[in-house]
């Protein structure tokens, strides 16, 4: 806005009024003609698309084209509009509708290219697919030739919905029938929360295709609650999208009078007046405020201590005693005198210790302060009258409905302070019934049959949980290394063991680090397909410098260094200039799919031929096949249009098919749109607390819910794992029950330097790094760094400057935005933009400039949130 | 002051209590209407304040209110943009609709300095004010103006005013919130749900948090 302050206009309004220039004497009376009105669409055409991007609404595009070029991108308005019936236009977001932007970029890949200067100069030659296929295919033989498939690597991507995955896309049939690849576990997204749930739930219930716990009640299931108390659960900014969890939010509160209190360093979307009230925590303390809350629960249970029955809260204690290991010293003990051999936890026997119980830590019976809401304040900045009010509203609601987003556990902490939160519910007896939810992240109720991943899963991998076999060999590397290790993997994989640094799938001795097997190689190639790590990796500086180690010769397993890095994308992102061999990848506009989300399934057909070159990745996959002598890879066609229509077809006819759907005849060419009407509201988890004989069914190792873990007993104990007491001090982080434990660069640090804490937030310009080079985007979801207007005072700075903004691990360039929407103390910056170097800064804004690549404690996963700064002028 | 059953201008309803900020109309416009990235006949205003305390026992009092406000052009009764146009390029259409004249227009840019919507705004590239024109030629082929289509949250309508007040109740230039102007100058035909954080025309709580996305 260049011109006015309307506040200032409104106050003078008269000048307004008295601007005629000179029109109402001089004008000549003769009268101009309207134009005739013409049809605003003629000769335009369209054809439905998928945003394939990781917000993972997945919305339908209809792609408007006039003679060969897309004009512009419209949302999905067909058919029905009403919420209450289940049948609604699934509007694609802002970000979506820019699609035409990613379409015709300047950075728009459009031949292979391969390295010419070293890695990450940017410097590349055009080849051809042929050169390109034969010199993958060839990285690839000799990789498993001299260091074994445990050394190839998928990278994790998800710019391209399913196929982008490395869990179901077609890199990962081609490298299963080659015998396998390392299949990282814990996405960017969820790592803590993955092991957190398995540990406190049990493995059961993470989620078959995503990794994140789906023991979650849907979004709708608030309209039954009275009380929704969100940890940085923001639907609203998650998902702009017309169809699925942000509009369902929407629709829900409007016709609820629930009382909704938001817990988050910042002021979301998701509050805009709906909040009854936002608490403007610290960074990474709200372990601390839950401790407490904790405390204000025992108090009322246990009003007499642990050894009386009275309680003002007779059911709830009881139903907390049946379900939570761990609660009490009683409890504790006596499942631990119980244990014997061949109980599942018997090997962690002797790790149990019954004084370390919930209700003992909290109440600071043998060692430690009670944790009191005067004792969680000052820490999280939140007023011991405020936590108590929540927690009195959770002891007296009929239904509270905890949730949270995924940014609370992106921290060097998530693995606490989520084992807190499931366990939070349970002890209120909040769980698995109606207007509850588990602590997790809500969902749209399963609507579509998810029909379209089974083939696809299936034909890549049938060992993936859930689906009936296929026609691919099993993935026979099981050890699988921290997602967030990917990197230092290249330097020192081969050392790696379970204790040392958390591969899962080898094996290790309870008491003998001696014994314990090693990974035996590190990473030699990695291949991504619609990811950008370089860029989403945390500590970008880091990344180069592993990337940039060149290895005496390749296939030397125990050397540190990467032998061949493949990227296939569309757009010459960051992780695209440290390529040696760049594929260009058609858009999701430029090649047939099938893709199922929440809301709809979309059969997409190509609305323009590929730009330039490019080709649909599963294309250059059968070649890579015929290059490695693999006849039979492509067995459902050699063309992604092939590929699609079988997928569709067999997600009609097929043994989970969906006989609705319409096959892709007469769909060819425009595509189409089935709409899922979403179901009633779901509440997670009702059979694990509502079992046959009223009996625990978690499927847990005790079946209990293990907010005391024996098995982390043991892994924190001096048996277990190693631990990173530097980072993590004398604990290394771990804990038999989640504790409030300050890591390096918490709120306590005692770092002056860097003063400041940062979150580093989902921004609605981007879907994480995907978008980012649009730039009608980056106009109206300006970049910039959130300060507090408190600290802006402070440190004398006006919004709009431009501002250096340092971690201990870099210098990124941004400018300020003085915002009341963030807590004093904190700031905030939106995490994808491009990485971008000059002189020693990065003027590209990118949040892995400041992240820090020590794993969290537990999952070891990617503690982005976790970050301390300081701020001079540029 | 209209009749409500009998009002047949063009109007726009707005309701800030479901806008999500997520700019789909700014974009959808920008991108239909193939505009120049400075400007933007659609513009999603970010409003807000609150205050902020540290105390001396390290907690944080702290309070915060923001909303959005998606305002194009409003189409107005007494256009101000019109009062000032010199050549007669600004007119408004039978229906309501205030568009321009592109062969007359001289792109004085007297139109823009006078309204208090930036509403008008100048094409560099061929020195002629453009602004909102309701889409009309997309109404009259029975398609919906871009924005509204485009709103994810279906916080955006537009129709006559009578059927408007008929689908949503309300009455236009009624309850206008900040940071918009006081509705008296220009007498707008846009119908305004507020949220329970919107604060009213004049409002010096708050301020536009956003002036480089608009």
């Amino acid at each position: 806005m260049k011109r006015r302050d309307f506040l200032k206009v409104s106050a003078a309004s008269a000048a307004v009024t008295s601007i005629t220039g000179c029109s109402s004497d001089s004008a000549d009376p003769a009268e101009p003609i309207e134009q005739p009105i013409t049809d605003p669409i003629a000769g335009e055409s369209h054809a439905w698309a998928q945003c394939q991007s990781n917000c993972w609404a997945w919305c339908p595009l209809k792609v408007i084209t006039k003679d060969g070029k897309i004009i512009r991108v419209e949302p999905h308005t067909e058919g029905d509009d009403n919420f209450n019936s289940g049948r609604i236009h699934n509007k694609a977001c802002a970000k979506g509708l820019m699609l035409k932007e990613l379409v015709y970029s300047p950075e728009r890949l459009k031949t292979p290219l391969k390295r010419t200067g070293p890695r990450g100069s940017g410097q590349f030659k055009q080849i051809s697919w042929e050169q390109a296929a034969r010199e993958v295919a060839q990285s690839i033989r000799s990789t498993i030739d001299s260091c074994g498939n445990r050394a190839l690597m998928l990278g994790n991507g998800s710019g391209a919905a399913h196929s982008s995955y490395p869990i179901m896309g077609p890199h990962v049939r081609l490298l299963n029938m080659l015998g396998g690849f390392q299949k990282t576990y814990g996405y960017y997204s969820a790592s803590m929360k993955e092991q957190a749930i398995a540990y406190t739930f049990g493995e059961g219930i993470k989620n078959l295709a995503y990794g994140q716990g789906t023991g979650s009640s849907s979004v709708t299931e608030m309209k039954h609650s009275d009380y929704v108390l969100s940890f940085g659960y923001n639907p609203v900014e998650m998902f702009m999208t017309g169809g699925g969890e942000g509009h369902h939010f929407i629709q829900t509160l409007e016709g609820s009078d629930l009382k909704f209190v938001y817990i988050d360093p910042r002021y979301t979307d998701t509050c805009l007046g709906r909040e009854d009230d936002w608490l403007g925590i610290r960074p990474m303390t709200d372990g601390a405020l839950i401790q407490a809350l904790f405390h204000e629960i025992l108090v009322e249970y246990y009003p007499e201590g642990t050894n009386s029955d009275a309680s003002l809260h007779p059911q709830k204690r009881d139903f907390a005693e049946k379900f939570v290991l761990g609660l009490t010293e009683q409890n504790l003990a006596f499942y631990k005198d119980r244990l014997k051999e061949g109980d599942n936890n018997f090997e962690y026997k002797e790790y149990i210790e019954p004084q370390d119980n919930l209700y003992d830590y909290i109440m600071g019976t043998h060692k430690g302060e009670a944790k009191t809401p005067e004792w969680a304040a000052p820490i999280c900045g939140i007023s011991a009258d405020k936590i108590r009010q929540v927690a009195q509203d959770l002891l007296n609601s009929d239904a509270p409905f905890i949730c949270s987003g995924q940014g609370i556990q992106r921290s060097a902490q998530g693995e606490q302070v989520m084992r807190m939160i499931y366990t939070l519910p349970v002890l209120l007896n909040a769980i698995g019934r109606r207007g509850t939810n588990n602590g997790d992240l809500p969902m749209v109720a399963p609507a579509g049959p998810g029909a379209a991943m089974i083939p696809m899963a299936a034909w890549s991998d049938p060992t993936f949980p859930g689906f009936l076999g296929g026609t691919a060999p099993a993935a026979e590397i099981k050890a699988s290394i921290p997602t967030y290790k990917t990197y230092e993997a290249m330097e020192r994989g081969f050392e790696m063991t379970y204790r040392s640094d958390g591969v899962k799938n080898l094996g290790y001795d309870l008491k003998d680090p001696g014994q314990d097997e090693k990974y035996g190689t590190n990473i030699k190639f990695l291949m991504t397909l619609a990811g950008n790590t370089v860029n989403q990796h945390g500590d970008i500086n880091e990344v180069k410098r592993i990337l940039s180690l060149t290895p005496s010769s390749p296939g030397q397993a125990e050397e540190p260094g990467l032998d061949m890095h493949v990227v296939i994308d569309t757009q010459m992102t960051p992780t695209a200039m440290w390529a040696d061999i760049v594929i260009p990848d058609t858009t999701w506009t430029e090649r047939w799919d099938f893709i199922v989300s929440d809301n709809t399934t979309v059969l997409t057909v190509p609305s323009i031929e590929p730009v330039g070159e490019s080709k649909p990745a599963f294309e250059f996959m059968v070649m890579l096949a015929d290059n490695l002598g693999l006849s039979g890879y492509a067995t459902k066609g050699r063309t992604q249009e092939a590929l699609t229509k079988n997928f569709l077809d067999e997600a009609i006819t097929g043994p989970l098919g969906d006989p609705t759907l319409p096959s892709h005849k007469g769909f060819e060419k425009t595509g189409y749109v089935f709409v899922h009407a979403f179901d009633e509201p779901a509440i997670g988890m009702e059979k694990e607390f509502n079992g046959r004989n009223g009996k625990p069914a978690l499927t847990t190792p005790s079946k209990l819910v293990e907010t005391y873990s024996p098995r982390i007993a043991w892994m924190a104990s001096t048996d277990g794992w190693n631990k990173d007491t530097e980072a993590y001090g004398e604990t290394g982080g771990l804990s038999a029950i989640p504790k409030y434990i300050p890591t390096w660069e918490s709120f306590e640090s005692d770092i002056e330097d860097y003063p400041l804490q940062l979150v580093n937030y989902h921004t609605k310009g981007r879907a994480h790094s995907t978008f980012h080079n649009c730039p009608t985007l980056r106009k109206v979801y300006e970049d910039a760094i959130w300060i507090n207007p408190y600290d802006a005072n402070n440190l004398g700075i006006i919004s709009g400057e431009m501002l250096d903004v340092s971690s201990k691990r870099g210098t990124i360039q941004v400018p300020a935005k003085v915002t009341p929407r963030i807590a004093m103390g904190v700031t905030a910056i939106g995490q994808g933009a491009w990485y971008r170097e000059l002189s020693g800064k990065d003027i590209g804004g990118c949040a892995n400039t400041l992240t820090r690549q020590t794993p969290s404690p537990l999952a070891k996963g990617n503690p982005m949130n976790t970050v301390r700064i300081c701020i001079t002028k540029a | 002051m209209t009749k409500k059953s009998e009002n047949q201008a063009f109007a726009f309803y707005f309701d800030a209590s479901r806008c999500n900020g997520c700019k789909g109309c700014q974009v959808a416009c920008k991108d239909g209407r193939n505009l120049s990235m400075e400007r933007n006949f659609r513009r999603v205003y970010e409003y807000g304040g609150g205050t902020f305390n540290h105390n001396a026992d390290g907690t944080m009092e702290q309070t915060s209110f923001a909303y959005y406000t998606s305002v194009s052009c409003n189409h107005c009764e007494k256009p101000a943009c019109i009062t000032a146009c010199p050549t007669g390029a600004m007119h408004k259409r039978d229906g309501g609709i205030v568009t321009i004249h592109d062969d007359i227009c001289i792109g004085c840019a007297s139109c823009a300095e006078a309204c208090p919507y930036d509403a008008p705004q100048i094409d560099t590239s061929r020195g002629k004010m453009t602004k909102c024109d309701g889409c009309f030629e997309r109404l009259a082929f029975g398609l919906q103006p871009l924005c509204v289509q485009s709103c994810s949250q279906r916080a955006l309508d537009c129709g006559t005013v009578s059927d408007l007040q008929a689908r949503y109740g309300g009455t236009p230039g009624v309850g206008h919130i900040a940071p918009l102007p006081a509705p008296g100058i220009t007498q707008p035909n846009l119908l305004i749900r507020s949220s329970p954080c919107t604060r009213p025309t004049g409002d010096t709580n708050g301020s536009v948090l956003n002036p480089n996305e608009v």
